[in-house]
């Protein structure tokens, strides 16, 4: 869907705010919007909401065979996707700009080394830890890009990988339940700071309204080391060399903030984790009843939402409350073909138990098919 | 072959700090000292087709530019009522590199420096003067050994020069990068490699106004003036050899009208 352009009467209005030395929102000039940083139950699970910008991070881990020109080295790939439930004007492609992000967040934090990758070699020209890093943007309010970076740093720095040991020539690369993952080794965090420009006026972390009549932005990235990783200027903008140092020490300051409130989030999941963790072998001492197959706890994971896990860790026998209040889904049994009774028809029961599980048809089955 | 050109990052560290400290006189490892450029070589208006083309060499580093336009703007949803826009298509060509290069479609590093050149000519050329159109730009490295964007760059303005398209002044491009306090200017691929901090920058020389700064790898904060003001001082070299070369041609192009222009 094309994009709406902004009215004469808007335009005019942003301008003369802009001109008068206030922002829109009422922000001063070197003001944030409010960072929120959640995580997920599972490890390498990061939202951030800036502002109103949202953005998920997942990190996955999977064994690979690393290429020949760096057989002792893992890697660590990123994708960012620009889902049109953010805004109108994305239709789901990958345009220039979902590009432009992409790259940069691979410069800034592959290129600057922020993952040791040669910890994640496991055996070296055979088998390497490849890291994958994906970002969707829920919600377009304005910088994207900076709230891309924090979430995809929040994310590798919860991420726990596998871990695995080499006995001579015997590989052993334990799940989650037989040895706690290990954290990946993060060597420094880098955070972009994006300042736009209007005419004279410096708008840092620009919101939706402002970025549609600045005239440009840069985004610098720097570390709490005082380096600065990453410069990128986009739009039709000149600056001099003075206005190129003052913004890189805005965007020091603010890695500082930043950077402080990523290790505090991350303590408190720590924290959380610990306390539900303790609670979940408390309630699963007394009786052998309240077990619930794998295939049931992963079909809750899918349904039940990802806000009231992150927030606190309910013990198993209250999210399955919540959840199975008054309406349940009705699942296909095993035995019952397509054709009865449709996929998956939503009735309104009273019922306290989980029903069984869906499960998709096995190929065998689908030899009662005619035409398949 | 493969080993020769993708130079491990420890070893390209080690030649260049060899090349400097004392064992070469203070020179860089193809004999250049710190704030030496390489020697640039341009042509204007090479290709017959295009509106306006050019071929700029710097060291090793080859890239040919054409320019397209201003023309009518084909595609609706990007014309601008106001001013042009500008479309930059980067490509390696596959023979560029040491090691050939295996996909021909458009990657994520070529949309990134295309939009880069993008950006940066947005600032430049006088875009209002052309409402509703649209001015392309088609950039092919031929031979690359370091440095490929800032030749982009270099060869970029010449060839919108050529082609009559007006701009605020000449856009010329620099990359450095930083070795144990001294800036070293002018980098080639053996240099890139390292993983040091390498810096690129395009101004406008006679105002000084930076249109395009792009930094890779970690650079200490305290050692950002002086790289900035170092690659000024070398886009300010490259604008003088560009100027002498637009003049040049100038004065060819009018010979063949029987004018003699003032230059």
């Amino acid at each position: 869907m094309r994009e709406v352009p902004l009215s004469l009467n808007s335009k005019a209005f942003l301008e003369e705010v802009l001109r008068q030395g206030l922002r829109p929102d009422a922000r001063e000039t070197y003001d944030y919007r409010n960072i929120q940083i959640d995580f997920g139950s599972k490890w390498g699970h990061a939202e951030v909401i800036l502002g109103q910008t949202r953005v998920l991070a997942r990190v996955s881990a999977l064994v690979e065979k690393p290429p020949v020109m760096r057989p002792s080295e893992g890697s660590l790939l990123f994708f960012v996707c620009f889902s049109p439930m953010a805004s109108a004007k994305f239709t789901g492609n990958r345009t220039d700009f979902s590009t432009v992000v992409t790259r940069l967040l691979e410069r800034t934090i592959k290129e600057t080394r922020v993952i040791d990758t040669e910890s994640l070699c496991i055996v070296s020209g055979e088998k390497v830890i490849n890291l994958r890093v994906d970002l969707t943007l829920l919600d377009f309010a304005g910088n994207v890009i900076d709230a891309s970076c924090i979430a995809a740093m929040a994310a590798l720095s919860h991420f726990r990988r596998p871990d695995f040991v080499v006995n001579g020539e015997e590989v052993t690369v334990f799940t989650e339940k037989d040895r706690d993952p290990i954290p990946l080794s993060v060597l420094h965090i880098p955070i972009t700071c994006t300042i736009g420009f209007a005419g004279e006026k410096i708008l840092v972390d620009p919101s939706e309204e402002e970025e549609s009549v600045m005239d440009g932005f840069v985004s610098i990235a720097t570390n709490t080391h005082h380096e600065i990783c990453y410069i990128y200027m986009g739009g039709g903008v000149t600056l001099t060399p003075a206005l190129v140092s003052k913004c890189c020490e805005i965007s020091s300051l603010k890695t500082q903030e930043i950077s402080a409130q990523i290790t505090s989030c991350l303590t408190k999941d720590a924290t959380a984790r610990k306390t539900s963790e303790a609670a979940e072998i408390e309630a699963s001492k007394p009786t052998a009843i309240s077990s619930i197959s794998l295939q049931e706890k992963m079909d809750k994971m899918l349904v039940e939402d990802r806000t009231n896990v992150c927030e606190t860790m309910e013990t198993d026998d209250q999210v399955e409350s919540a959840q199975y209040g008054s309406i349940t889904i009705r699942y296909i049994d095993e035995t019952e073909t397509l054709d009865s009774g449709g996929v998956g028809t939503v009735q309104e029961k009273e019922t306290k138990e989980p029903t069984k599980l869906a499960t998709i048809s096995t190929p065998e089955k689908k030899e009662s098919f005619p035409g398949f | 072959q493969v080993k020769e050109w993708t130079v491990d990052a420890a070893a390209a560290y080690d030649i260049i700090s060899s090349g400097i400290n004392a064992e070469y006189g203070g020179l860089r490892c193809d004999g250049r000292r710190p704030q030496e450029m390489r020697k640039l070589k341009s042509e204007l208006g090479v290709s017959e087709g295009p509106d306006g083309s050019a071929i700029v060499e710097q060291g090793y580093t080859k890239v040919l530019v054409s320019v397209f336009g201003p023309h009518e703007c084909v595609n609706r949803n990007l014309r601008d009522h106001e001013k042009a826009i500008i479309r930059c298509s980067y490509n390696l060509a596959s023979f560029g590199s040491g090691v050939r290069k295996k996909k021909m479609v458009s990657d994520k590093k070529s949309t990134e420096v295309g939009v880069m050149i993008q950006n940066t000519f947005e600032a430049a050329v006088m875009l209002d003067k052309f409402p509703k159109s649209q001015i392309d730009i088609y950039v092919q490295v031929l031979q690359g050994d370091g440095g490929e964007r800032c030749v982009a760059i270099n060869a970029t303005t010449l060839a919108l020069i050529n082609a009559g398209i007006p701009m605020k002044d000449y856009v010329c491009a620099c990359a450095a990068t930083v070795y144990q306090d001294s800036v070293l200017l002018d980098i080639n691929h053996l240099e890139e490699s390292s993983r040091g901090p390498l810096f690129m920058l395009a101004v406008m020389p006679r105002t000084e106004s930076i249109v395009q700064l792009q930094l890779d790898h970690r650079l200490h904060n305290d050692h950002l003036d002086k790289v900035v003001k170092e690659t000024i001082q070398g886009c300010r070299n490259i604008q003088v050899l560009l100027d002498r070369q637009v003049k040049e041609w100038t004065v060819e192009a009018a010979a063949a009208y029987d004018i003699k222009p003032r230059v």
